[in-house]
């Protein structure tokens, strides 16, 4: 009787998620249709039957802008939300996000050095024919990756995930110390171009790069996924989950990896996004009202591309030429969005037991 | 065949520049299935550790520590969750999670990498919500619960494990006396299913009334054991508490709160109940009550009648009682 | 009552609340500078008044120069061009990040030991500038500068606002040559030079003006995914309109930069003739390695992109930032020279190369 109650919400669940599926291709699709360039309906039907809109500049801005930047929205969107999630779960804290153990400041502290030192490295850059894009990305990647050799290190040495925590959030002071010490030896333009990356951007990735990125956070997602199982178990408190039978410092370790493939490989192709990482699970979690990572993450990752493809709609302002970074448009649309949530639900229990 | 069994365990601290702190050494106990078992001793004793070492989460000093006859390094985590199952007193960290959902998750040494329950999962857990009598909760959401409720849930998470142990930590602690003998009956009805129960507890209720045997932690003693009877009538738990000092009435299994006595004695007569909850309250204005007394106080379920060999009183309520010996003693203060 | 008003006013003069500001009032030499593009400052009798000494100041300053300050520090490589053209440049003692400088005769002062490195652009070591012992600092305060030139003051060392780069045409800029030349007693250098520079520049005006093809041009560079181009009224939008081109924002009213997605740039610029200016990128492969959606523009598979690149200095920096603003003949001839060869035939560019 009691597994009727299983199979009854089992349904239930199912319909959402279908729901959701549904509403982020519909989402996908008017993402794509809408931008600056007003691409008429009929062109856009042929472009999506036949591969051509009528126009070869509008096939162009479909296949090679709207099309990737529409893909990367949705995988930012998935990676970032699921790694909040694993961050707020495995630290008991509503306010920890993708990059709370420092990883957007040690992506920082190489696209810093990148940049400052631009310089030197103009030569090397010729010479071995790596693209601009693709160095900082590397420098990026190589800068989170660090930060996450060094927290896993600390991770296996130490039996408490609070301490691991703050040891993230030093680290992450440190790096960002160094950013401006290096920022103040620089010139206006270097300084400029790091501002521009910090604000973060989904246009920026074409298909070269996307090549990399779609694989690399699939893997991510479906970590996630099998994530889910041992997670809940830290639903109960760290004690219960090891009396469960959880290795809490193998499993620990597989979600600081898992978060920093995520979040260090969105930094280091679209710079650090702030707010969404941290927002989106607790809006996630507030809608459809459950904690259960088993139904948590598949939400997560359908209603976080979702929303970031609503984002980057709005940061488009369709209809204008200008854009707004998509870092002041998650904050801007997604705070008031959580508060108003917050507010109607009126659920104090949800503000301290996440 | 004992479900816990160990052989000349040493329990305590390894420090890093110093010999290890040993907290108990030598210890020698075993659970059997169908037994309910309540760890005591002072704070700081070694209950904690003892609990951390059986259950693998810190290493032992020295000796053997067995499953059946499996010794402990041979179980890894998934064998040993299995065996053993643990309700805490801490709170799980969410509260946004169903009954249901948080029962499932005690399948977790048994269910697949996804989470996905067989139909087996599916009958522990029917069976765990069954015996706990929480089926009209199932759907509710943790945050909806009371504290009784959710240590009910606790107790039936810890029974999907299907664990043939379950270690409790101050089952009733937070609890009101309804839900404290709630919970008690509960064990008792899973201890009856043939699985083994050991509480670490400092409550004198569950330990003395619903423990078959007690374990007893001592401070540089070897650790003593028996049935709960035995070891108050020989001072055991007496002697284990540090209660010699402050009048804990062993017989009555109640605290005498010292209050010194103001000299005056009474004799007391009447029906067991009466007698009792008089008694207690005599002894807490302190009033002797003695067999040899001049005065004699009557009892009967409604009526207190006070006899001096000068005069008599009648009193309706053990307040009227109190107040007539407290103006006897002070007898310039009016009632 | 009169005393009061005068502590009153003596008080206002201390904070620094009255405007005008003045300065060296006492016995200020006779100026015959004449202004003429220049919106931003002005020269009446003795005084030389800037009007906006920084965005948005409400408040003029003005100067009386005395005699012509010895011994300068200067803040910015615009400044430099303008000392070495009135052939002062030996006076300047200090700068802050001397690396970037890259004018051949100032490196070598800077080589020798003359001009002394105050560190970082925007946070100079003010003990050193101190030190130093300036008559004069020339300054510009973009908004975040100021606390550190109040502190220059505080110290007793003038501190002359310049707002050259607040100016929108680009021979109101350059004018500012005369501004210093105030300053130095070299009025009629700056002067001729300035017209010289005007003349040159009406004259390649008024050749360009003939032209009846106006090539289409793009600019700028995208930073992430947001395309950073020059405003309809900025400086460089001007100079692509007296080259005889079509800038494609030209109409556009902001005179700073325009922020705008690639899809817009590409819909409206796919197809332009042109490409100028392409910030720090050197080579089309440079471009195509930090985005391969550069190499659908057809000015890019046409080859026809350039930037301002062609005099480096020694440590990187770009001359075109340092003195082309008081040379815009010189950008003009560029220009026209990329835009319609056959008007200058014999001519080499200056500061502009198409990138290999």
């Amino acid at each position: 009787m009691i597994t009727q109650f299983l199979e009854a919400s089992q349904k239930k669940w199912t319909k959402v998620l279908i729901g959701l599926a549904v509403a982020l291709v519909l989402c996908f699709l008017v993402n794509v249709a809408l931008g600056s360039v007003t691409i008429p309906l009929s062109n856009l039907l042929s472009f999506i039957t036949s591969g051509n809109s009528g126009q070869p500049s509008w096939d162009m801005i479909l296949s090679n802008f709207r099309l990737p930047k529409a893909i990367t929205a949705v995988l930012v969107g998935s990676a970032l939300g699921v790694s909040g999630l694993q961050m707020q779960t495995l630290f008991r804290n509503p306010l920890a996000g993708p990059y709370i153990l420092g990883i957007s400041s040690g992506a920082g502290l190489g696209v810093a050095i990148a940049i400052f030192l631009g310089f030197y490295l103009g030569g090397f850059l010729e010479l071995s024919g790596i693209g601009r894009s693709w160095l900082l990305v590397a420098s990026a990647g190589a800068g989170s990756f660090l930060v996450l050799l060094i927290i896993s290190l600390a991770a296996t040495r130490l039996k408490d995930s609070i301490t691991l925590l703050i040891i993230g959030l030093m680290f992450g002071a440190a790096a960002g110390a160094l950013v401006s010490i290096l920022q103040f030896f620089s010139q206006a333009e270097n300084i400029q171009a790091y501002v521009i990356w910090s604000f973060g951007s989904l246009g920026s990735l074409s298909w070269s790069e996307l090549y990399v990125f779609i694989p690399v956070i699939l893997i991510g997602l479906i970590g996630s996924v099998l994530l889910s199982k041992p997670l809940n178990t830290l639903l109960l408190g760290e004690n219960y989950a090891v009396s469960l039978g959880l290795n809490i410092k193998k499993i620990r370790l597989l979600i600081i990896i898992n978060t920093a493939i995520l979040a260090g490989t969105v930094t280091a192709f679209c710079g650090p996004i702030a707010f969404f990482g941290v927002a989106l699970p607790h809006l996630t979690r507030m809608l459809f009202n459950t904690s259960n990572h088993l139904l948590l993450t598949p939400l997560i990752i359908l209603f976080g591309s979702a929303l970031m493809l609503i984002f980057d709609f709005i940061a488009q302002l369709p209809g204008m030429e200008a854009t707004l970074p998509i870092n002041a448009v998650t904050a801007l649309f997604g705070a008031p969005f959580v508060i108003y949530i917050l507010l109607r639900k009126k659920n104090l229990n949800y503000a301290y037991q996440s | 065949m004992s479900l816990l069994e160990t052989r000349s365990l040493s329990i305590g601290y390894t420090q890093k520049a110093t010999s290890p702190k040993v907290l108990q050494k030598d210890v020698n106990l075993s659970i059997n299935p169908g037994e309910i078992i309540s760890l005591m001793g002072q704070n700081g004793v070694g209950k904690t550790t003892f609990v951390k070492t059986i259950s693998g989460l810190i290493p032992r000093l020295s000796g053997e520590v067995y499953y059946h006859h499996d010794p402990l390094e041979h179980l890894n985590a998934n064998e040993l969750a299995r065996r053993l199952s643990i309700v805490l007193t801490e709170k799980p960290y969410s509260h946004n999670i169903s009954v249901l959902e948080l029962i499932a998750i005690g399948r977790h040494p048994y269910s697949n990498w996804m989470g996905v329950l067989s139909d087996k999962d599916k009958k522990a857990i029917d069976w765990a919500i069954n015996e706990t009598h929480i089926n009209y909760l199932a759907d509710k959401k943790l945050y909806e619960l009371s504290d009784g409720q959710l240590q009910k849930v606790m107790i039936a998470r810890a029974l999907a494990q299907e664990t043939d142990l379950i270690i409790l930590d101050e089952p009733a602690a937070h609890l009101d006396l309804y839900n404290k003998i709630e919970v008690m009956t509960l064990l008792r009805s899973i201890a009856q299913k043939g699985k083994g129960i050991l509480i670490s507890t400092h409550d004198m209720q569950i330990s003395t009334q619903l423990s078959d045997r007690l374990w007893l932690f001592n401070f540089n003693e070897p650790v003593q054991q028996g049935t709960p009877e035995d070891l108050i009538l020989d001072g055991t738990l007496e002697k284990t508490l540090y209660l010699q000092d402050y009048g804990y009435d062993m017989i009555h299994g109640s605290i005498n709160i010292g209050t010194p006595e103001n000299g005056t004695s009474v004799k007391l007569e009447g029906p067991e109940a009466v007698l009792f909850w008089t008694s207690q309250a005599l002894r807490r204005n302190g009033i002797k009550v003695s067999e040899s007394a001049e005065t004699t106080v009557s009892c009967s379920k409604k009526e207190w009648i006070i006899r001096t060999p000068e005069s008599s009183k009648h009193c309706t309520t053990i307040g009227e009682l109190l107040a007539y010996f407290r103006q006897a003693a002070n007898p310039g203060s009016r009632l | 009552m009169k005393r009061s008003r005068f502590i009153f006013l003596a008080i206002l003069i201390m904070a620094g609340c009255t405007p005008p500001k003045e300065k060296g009032r006492a016995n200020g030499r006779a100026l015959s500078t004449q202004v003429k593009f220049a919106e931003k400052f002005t020269v009446e009798k003795d005084d030389i008044i800037v009007k906006e000494p920084w965005p948005g100041a409400v408040a003029p300053i003005s100067y009386s120069p005395d005699t012509p300050p010895q011994r300068v520090v200067v803040t910015s490589t615009t400044h430099l061009a303008y000392l070495e053209m009135l052939g002062v440049e030996d006076r300047i003692v200090g700068f802050p990040s001397t690396q970037y400088i890259s004018s051949p005769v100032i490196r070598k002062l800077v080589d020798e030991g003359k001009i002394t490195d105050l560190g970082p652009d925007g946070s100079m070591n003010l003990e050193l500038l101190i030190s130093l012992a300036p008559d004069a600092v020339f300054a510009f305060d973009m908004g975040s500068e100021s606390t550190i030139l109040d502190k220059i003051e505080e110290s007793g060392i003038p501190v002359i606002y310049n707002a050259d780069f607040l100016e929108t045409s680009s021979l109101g800029r350059a004018e500012w040559l005369k501004f210093f030349g105030a300053f130095f007693d070299k009025e009629k250098e700056a002067d001729s030079i300035f017209t010289s520079v005007v003349q040159r520049y009406d004259s390649l005006k008024t050749l360009a003006a003939t032209v009846e093809n106006k090539p289409t041009i793009v600019s700028g560079v995208m930073y992430g995914d947001t395309w950073f181009l020059p405003g309809g009224q900025n400086w460089a939008a001007e100079f692509y309109q007296d080259a005889g081109g079509q800038y494609l924002w030209e109409n556009d009213s902001t005179s700073g930069w325009l922020e705008i997605s690639f899809e817009s740039v590409f819909e409206k610029a796919g197809e332009a003739d042109f490409w100028i200016g392409t910030s720090t990128f050197n080579t089309k492969s440079e471009l195509a390695g930090q985005d391969t959606r550069y190499t659908h523009f057809g000015a890019f598979k046409e080859d026809r992109v350039y930037n301002y690149n062609k005099r480096l200095g020694p440590t990187g920096g770009y001359d075109f930032f340092e003195s082309a603003y008081t040379r815009p003949d010189r950008v003009l001839a560029d220009l026209i020279f990329i835009l319609h060869p056959e008007l200058l035939p014999d001519y080499d560019t200056y500061y502009f190369q198409k990138l290999p």
